[in-house]
């Protein structure tokens, strides 16, 4: 009777043991996770980066800066409709919450490329740097489309 | 007493089909149309090559207006892309009986040559035909702000001094549908479905025939 306890007991520790370890067996990149990176087919001017940024920490992050060679200057925009009205600004930074995710994506946050050096074709790649206050920097690199 | 009764069930016949014709054609399409087609604005501005445009030479084609600058590198962009692709799904005839015109609110950055390389990149280059061009509007910001002021729509500069780019460019983000006898139809808002403005252009265009 107490060994059937017992081999009881240890198999619940074990279950246990095997429960808590899948979630962060789950999160193969403990921190964060891009995917999906892609860039707008510009022949000439500015274009746009997008992705999805995925933080699988418990401590919340911040994009605070981009950089590529394909443009003078990469900053981090977002779009907004206001009655009807289109409007882009420049932001300080994109947070990127603990277990959360940020998507950059058309009509809102994007990452600019502001003069664009050469003409960007669909299906070339563009590389960019992206720098976060905590993860630091992060490499990427995006289709063309 | 079954006098008093009549009338009032007649009139209500007559307006319910009143209404019933009232609501048919607005049915057909997907936009948001306006109370009382009316003969759409000129725009007296010039195209990509320098050349003088009237509203009036397009006459027997469906004409989609949309106002936007170069620099901007998002919404703009996605409206053009889906008008090409609403050309595309044209057949080759009614592709020809379609026009959209891309007028910038930014005459001061969006020169001929600039808005000539960036609309050659929305072209409609169907396989084994011939290609069909964006036509590009600019002009001075007396002429800018008429044809804004005619469509309802508006546009503001909002200089942006710790960005590169220098100034952006608020503006009214809808595409405007004027029909083959040069009647402002309808407005689509920034983000609608490529399939219903492609509905309505070709409806607009049958419906001239």
């Amino acid at each position: 009777m107490s060994l059937k306890v017992f081999t009881t007991v240890v198999a619940l520790i074990l279950v246990v043991a095997g429960c808590t370890a899948v979630p962060s067996a789950g999160n193969a990149p403990a921190g964060l996770a891009i995917s999906e990176p892609w860039v707008r087919a510009a022949a000439t001017g500015n274009s746009a980066a997008y992705m999805l940024i995925r933080n699988g920490g418990t401590a919340a992050d911040r994009l605070v800066k981009a950089e590529s060679d394909v443009a003078a200057a990469v900053e981090l925009h977002e779009m907004k409709m206001e009655g009807g009205m289109m409007k882009m600004a420049p932001v300080e930074g994109i947070a990127i919450p603990a277990t959360g995710q940020v998507e950059l994506k058309p009509g809102g946050l994007h990452i600019m490329l502001i003069g664009l050096k050469r003409e960007l074709k669909a299906g070339e790649s563009v590389k960019l740097t992206l720098h976060f206050e905590k993860a630091g920097a992060r490499e990427v690199t995006a289709q063309v489309r | 007493m079954s006098r008093k009764i009549r009338p009032p069930v007649i009139w209500l016949l007559v307006a319910a089909g009143l209404l019933l014709i009232a609501c048919l054609p607005a049915r057909k399409l997907h936009g948001v149309p306006y109370d009382r087609p009316r003969p759409a604005p000129d725009l007296p501005l010039a195209d990509q090559f320098g050349r003088a445009f009237s509203l009036a030479d397009q006459r027997g084609k469906v004409v989609a207006v949309y106002f936007g600058y170069t620099s901007c590198p998002d919404v703009c962009p996605i409206t053009l892309a889906q008008l090409t692709q609403v050309w595309r799904g044209l057949s080759s005839t009614e592709a020809d009986r379609f026009q959209p015109v891309f007028v910038t609110v930014d005459p001061e950055r969006d020169t001929e040559p600039v808005l000539a390389r960036y609309l050659s990149a929305f072209d409609n280059a169907l396989a084994g035909d011939r290609p069909r061009n964006f036509i590009g509007l600019r002009g001075p910001a007396e002429a800018l702000a008429r044809a804004l002021d005619g469509y309802g729509a508006r546009a503001e500069k909002r200089p942006q001094p710790g960005s590169a780019i220098g100034y952006t460019m608020d503006h009214t983000a809808s595409i405007f549908l004027i029909d083959p006898a040069g009647n402002l139809i309808e407005w689509f808002p920034y983000g609608a479905a490529v399939d219903d403005i492609l509905a309505d252009v070709r409806y607009l265009i049958g419906r001239e025939r």
